[in-house]
């Protein structure tokens, strides 16, 4: 069912007693605790959409953007679409199994809403999986080891729909990505709140790209939540591309949960997009840990991206990475929060921390904001923030042997970001991000390349 | 009688408003080699930032002619294209950008500006083999980026051995020999000699008369506080490493 919110940043609480009985019922009460507990902090003032004087967001104020109506899916549209038909991926020669949200709801176009890959991971339908055979380690995991107290998240579990369920049982090694599509598409102003769960048992590995896409030029919002749940030993490496139109806003919340010996990757790519805000959170809770996050953005024209990080040590022994670049064009804002928190008992650990920014006009804003919040002695922790404009020197060296300024600066910046890509192990994935990256920064991709949508 | 290749005419350049060069006369015809001798602080980088046209200086007098044509109207990729070549002093790191893309953009910039067409990857790989082994350079390049961890020695060689793969009409070496061992002078030197032509000509700025032992000039400048107040023979340099710099300074 479609309904209507109006001048949601008012509404959204009389909108959430309207519809609770139906969405409940459609999500099985999964999420009906956290919902009603949601619910009444934002009624008592407990909770408030994030503006502007509160501390984590006093660069985005999201409120200001929340003025509008949207229209909300209670449940999920009959629409028999193929993701092929609908969504040409832009990452050719990439092997990868497949799955779609549509609007916040699965979309099972080959009629099933659970699959295995060969490999052995099960994938598919996060409300179907509870109904089907994985309720005890949903139970075990959904909505732990994230902070509910965070507005975005509880603004999303309040309207909780479908999301992605991937479990990589014990010891599985898959070398085969998992594609998960987020897709908006809608003719109608919607906003979108779906939940997703990624749990890898012990030993296993696996590799993970979110793409996160829009189809018509609507505006919309995309309030989303991903946990994943890494456990022992396990090796996981996630790659989300963010590429929606100018006119949307996106707001995320990533909470990585980390047990001994695990490393988890992830990579943050942000192409297009009208506000987006990031929230990644890593909760590193073990021994001999590793977590790299990096983070890629471009914007330009009014855009927005806010990345708002967290690294929290809460164990000995472990080390986390972290590389955040921006490159700001015309008019446009970036951010960057990156808290680096060691406890008192987190001795050894080894953090790293860097942010990079070029700004390519005078109009061009960068805020960056490292914090590094450390209780144990016997540390070793760096930190690095730039804000610049182009190498000037680099950019005369490379025009002194006859390379056009424009190629020249194109090569600077492509080299600037590659930095972040470097890394990324699906070859496919990597070379369609280095791809997209280059024609973003050429002026060649509005959005997306197949896309009809002009920006 | 050989062809005018650069002329320049009473030049007047400054940067941040401090006059550095106070009308510079210069003409180098094609197949000479000029040393542009002179202190610290005379000008010497300056000029040659003036030619290439380096962002920060302003000209305010006179011009600059490269076969016949306005340089100075000229953004600095086309004076590239023309076939000017600099020989940095402090050659640049660009992290993150591969020497094999840098070169590939170089060379199909200067392809396309004679109307070639661009070279096949094997075709460009053999190219580039051909004139590393002309400059005896032996760093692996593949994977490297722009003098990215190269050594002071290495950077200069990658200079000549960029200029090797430009093929330039004019090359200017600034201070190329700075901080440089025996050893790569000797290297270095060999390569620019290598590349002499009756068509090529060279400008070699440097403070000592040592680099000339091995690249022979033509003429040699002496530049002092913006102007060249001295032009002879390779015998001045000689006679400047005898005599030193305080005997120009006396003089003017």
């Amino acid at each position: 069912m479609k309904k209507k919110v109006e001048k949601f940043e008012k509404g959204f609480l009389t909108f959430f007693n309207d519809i609770k009985n139906e969405l409940q019922q459609t999500t099985h009460h999964l999420y009906d605790d956290v919902a009603n507990e949601a619910a009444s902090a934002f009624e008592t003032g407990k909770l408030q959409l994030p503006h502007k004087k509160m501390e984590d967001y006093k660069y985005s104020d999201l409120k200001k953007h929340l003025k509008s109506d949207f229209v909300f899916y209670t449940a999920p549209e009959k629409a028999k679409v193929y993701p092929k038909d609908l969504f040409v991926c832009d990452v050719p020669d990439l092997d990868a199994e497949t799955v779609m949200l549509i609007n916040g709801w699965f979309h099972d176009y080959d009629g099933k809403k659970l699959k295995t890959t060969d490999e052995g991971i099960v994938y598919g339908s996060l409300l179907y999986a509870y109904e089907n055979g994985y309720k005890e380690i949903i139970d075990a995991y959904l909505n732990k080891h994230l902070n509910t107290g965070s507005p975005l998240v509880a603004l999303n579990n309040m309207f909780a729909q479908d999301g992605f369920f991937v479990y990589v049982p014990d010891n599985v090694v898959a070398q085969t990505p998992i594609q998960l599509i987020n897709l908006v598409s809608a003719l109608e102003e919607v906003f979108v709140s779906p939940h997703s769960l990624i749990v890898a048992g012990k030993n296993s590995q696996a590799k993970f790209l979110l793409c996160e896409h829009s189809i018509f030029p609507k505006y919309f919002l995309n309030n989303s939540v991903m946990q994943i749940i890494a456990l022992e030993n396990s090796h996981i490496e996630y790659v989300r591309l963010q590429n929606a139109h100018n006119e949307s806003y996106q707001f995320t919340s990533t909470y990585i949960h980390q047990t001994d010996n695990s490393s988890v990757k992830t990579n943050t790519i942000t192409l297009h997009g009208g506000v987006v805000r990031n929230n990644i959170v890593a909760s590193i809770d073990g021994k001999g840990c590793y977590n790299e996050m990096y983070g890629l953005f471009l914007v330009d024209k009014g855009q927005h991206v806010d990345n708002w990080t967290l690294i929290d040590h809460k164990q000995a022994e472990s080390s986390s990475k972290e590389l955040f670049k921006g490159i700001i064009d015309d008019y446009a804002t970036g951010a960057f929060a990156g808290k680096i928190l060691v406890r008192k008992d987190s001795q050894h650990t080894d953090a790293e921390q860097t942010n990079k920014n070029i700004l390519l006009t005078s109009d061009a804003k960068m805020y960056t904001k490292p914090q590094l919040e450390i209780y144990a002695d016997d540390v070793v922790c760096s930190h690095g923030a730039t804000v610049g404009q182009m190498n000037e020197d680099e950019l005369f060296y490379m025009r002194q042997r006859g390379i056009s300024q424009k190629t020249a600066r194109l090569m600077l910046l492509n080299a600037f970001a590659y930095d972040v890509i470097k890394d990324i192990s699906v070859e496919p994935v990597k070379n369609a991000v280095i791809n997209l990256v280059e024609k973003r920064l050429s002026g060649d991709l509005t959005r997306c390349d197949k896309c009809e949508i002009k920006c | 009688m050989s062809n005018k290749m650069l002329e320049i005419k009473n030049l007047h350049a400054e940067i941040n408003g401090k006059e550095i060069l106070k009308g510079i006369d210069l003409t180098v015809n094609e197949g000479e080699v000029h040393a542009i001798m002179g202190p610290n602080g005379s000008g010497k980088s300056t000029l040659a930032a003036v030619i290439t046209g380096k962002p920060g200086y302003e000209v305010t007098k006179g011009e600059i002619l490269f076969y016949g044509k306005n340089l100075l109207e000229m953004p600095p990729e086309e004076r590239a294209l023309a076939g000017i070549f600099l020989s940095f002093q402090y050659p640049v790191e660009i992290p993150g950008v591969t020497m094999m893309n840098f070169l590939k953009a170089a060379v199909n910039a200067k392809r396309k500006y004679e109307g070639k067409e661009e070279m096949s990857a094997a075709e460009f790989l053999r190219f580039i083999r051909e004139k590393q082994k002309l400059v005896e350079m032996d760093t692996n390049l593949t994977n490297r980026a722009v003098n990215e961890g190269f050594s002071g020695g290495e950077k200069k060689k990658n200079e000549i051995f960029q200029m090797a793969v430009l093929e330039p009409k004019l090359a200017i070496l600034d201070e190329t020999d700075s901080g440089l061992d025996i050893d790569a002078l000797r290297v270095v030197a060999n390569g620019v000699n290598k590349l002499r032509s009756p068509e090529r000509s060279f400008i070699v700025i440097t403070h000592y008369q040592r680099l000339l032992d091995y690249i022979v000039p033509d003429i040699v400048h002496i530049l002092y506080k913006g102007k060249i107040v001295k032009t002879a023979g390779k015998e001045l340099a000689l006679e400047l490493e005898e005599k030193g710099y305080g005997w120009i300074k006396e003089q003017f």
